[in-house]
């Protein structure tokens, strides 16, 4: 079955421990707002990254929203746009800056070695 | 070259992608096509001889097309004027407009570019109805709005030129900064090897693909045989 956006935030919530819908530490909002900013990330290191989503003669990052897209924006839960060797990457971003927030149960070491992570997934070997 | 289209862009992928971590399929299939337009422009190793171009009455350009979905024409190299009957005579090309356009109700003797790559001009132009017609040879290019999967790229593609678009492919892929892929010493190599190629093939069409001579004597020393016949 596709991944879907929506499945980058749920095996991030596995990496920060947190999974229990009735207590969610953080919001869905939240971590897909990181997970825009990491498409974005994403899109200025590996501009190809979106290559597919040309659209009228520009670079289209997706826009992420819960409900209702509007205009140019893409409703987390379609089909995961981008190539599957993102994916473990933009899992890293969110939880990487998830974990930047989440202080009272974080280290920073792991947060760091996350964003390192996202970074060598999708430029290093 | 008969043109039969059994490959696809799917088929150089085949061989490229395994040599590129990291890469996008779809950008590698758009340098793979830049390749082979680089290739064949520059070789103009894939040529189609078009017959009975109809010549027009008047100072009128002549779109030259191989009326093929799957080609554009990227150079017109050589026109003759004639019919069945008489023959065909090996028009002039001119470097540009002539001094005086001017028509005339016999043959033309030259031909020149009005619009870059597929238009000219015949000079001095027909004036009236010609029992002649054009015979146009022309370099291909593919044509760019090919699909990945669609069997729409000759057969030489894989037959014949393809170290060739496998290098052309590589090195445009390897010359991307900052991606897990980028070597841009490799790529130049293989640069390096494309233009060679591309030469190669090049020599290949000018020599008829079998090796035939490709000279004549210059028009100042010419013999009084060539006078006579031409």
């Amino acid at each position: 079955m596709a991944k879907s956006y929506q499945d980058v935030i749920s095996e991030a919530r596995v990496l920060l421990q947190d999974t229990d819908s009735d207590s969610y530490r953080n919001t869905e909002t939240n971590l897909l707002a990181m997970l825009n900013r990491g498409l974005q990330a994403l899109a200025r290191i590996r501009p190809d990254a979106c290559y597919d989503l040309y659209s009228a003669n520009s670079l289209e990052v997706p826009e992420l929203v819960e409900s209702s897209p509007g205009a140019g924006q893409t409703i987390y839960t379609a089909d995961f746009g981008l190539e599957m060797q993102f994916f473990n990457a933009l899992v890293h971003y969110v939880t990487g800056m998830a974990e930047i927030v989440d202080d009272e149960y974080t280290e920073d070491g792991r947060a760091a070695m996350l964003l390192n992570q996202f970074k060598m997934n999708v430029l290093g070997m | 070259m008969a043109t039969e289209y059994t490959e696809s862009i799917e088929n150089v992928l085949k061989d490229t992608i395994p040599q590129l971590p990291g890469a996008i399929r779809s950008v590698v299939a758009r340098e793979c096509r830049l390749a082979m337009r680089e290739f064949f422009e520059k070789s103009l190793a894939w040529i189609v001889t078009v017959e009975n171009v109809a010549i027009p009455d008047g100072d009128s350009a002549i779109q030259i097309t191989d009326s093929d979905d799957n080609t554009e024409v990227i150079a017109i190299m050589d026109v003759k004027i004639g019919n069945a009957t008489d023959g065909y005579t090996t028009l002039q090309p001119l470097g540009g407009v002539p001094d005086k356009i001017e028509g005339s109700e016999s043959r033309s003797y030259g031909w020149y570019v009005t619009s870059n790559p597929d238009e000219l001009k015949l000079h001095p132009y027909n004036e009236g109805v010609s029992g002649d017609d054009l015979r146009v040879t022309v370099g291909l290019i593919p044509a760019f709005d090919t699909s990945l999967t669609e069997t729409d790229l000759p057969r030489q593609i894989t037959l014949k030129f393809y170290d060739a678009i496998l290098n052309g492919t590589l090195s445009r892929m390897y010359m991307h900064p900052s991606k897990p892929y980028s070597q841009p010493m490799l790529g130049t190599q293989l640069r390096h090897n494309f233009l060679r190629q591309i030469g190669y093939y090049a020599a290949q069409r000018k020599k008829g693909f079998n090796n035939s001579q490709n000279w004549s004597f210059p028009k100042g020393w010419t013999t009084r045989l060539r006078q006579r016949y031409g």
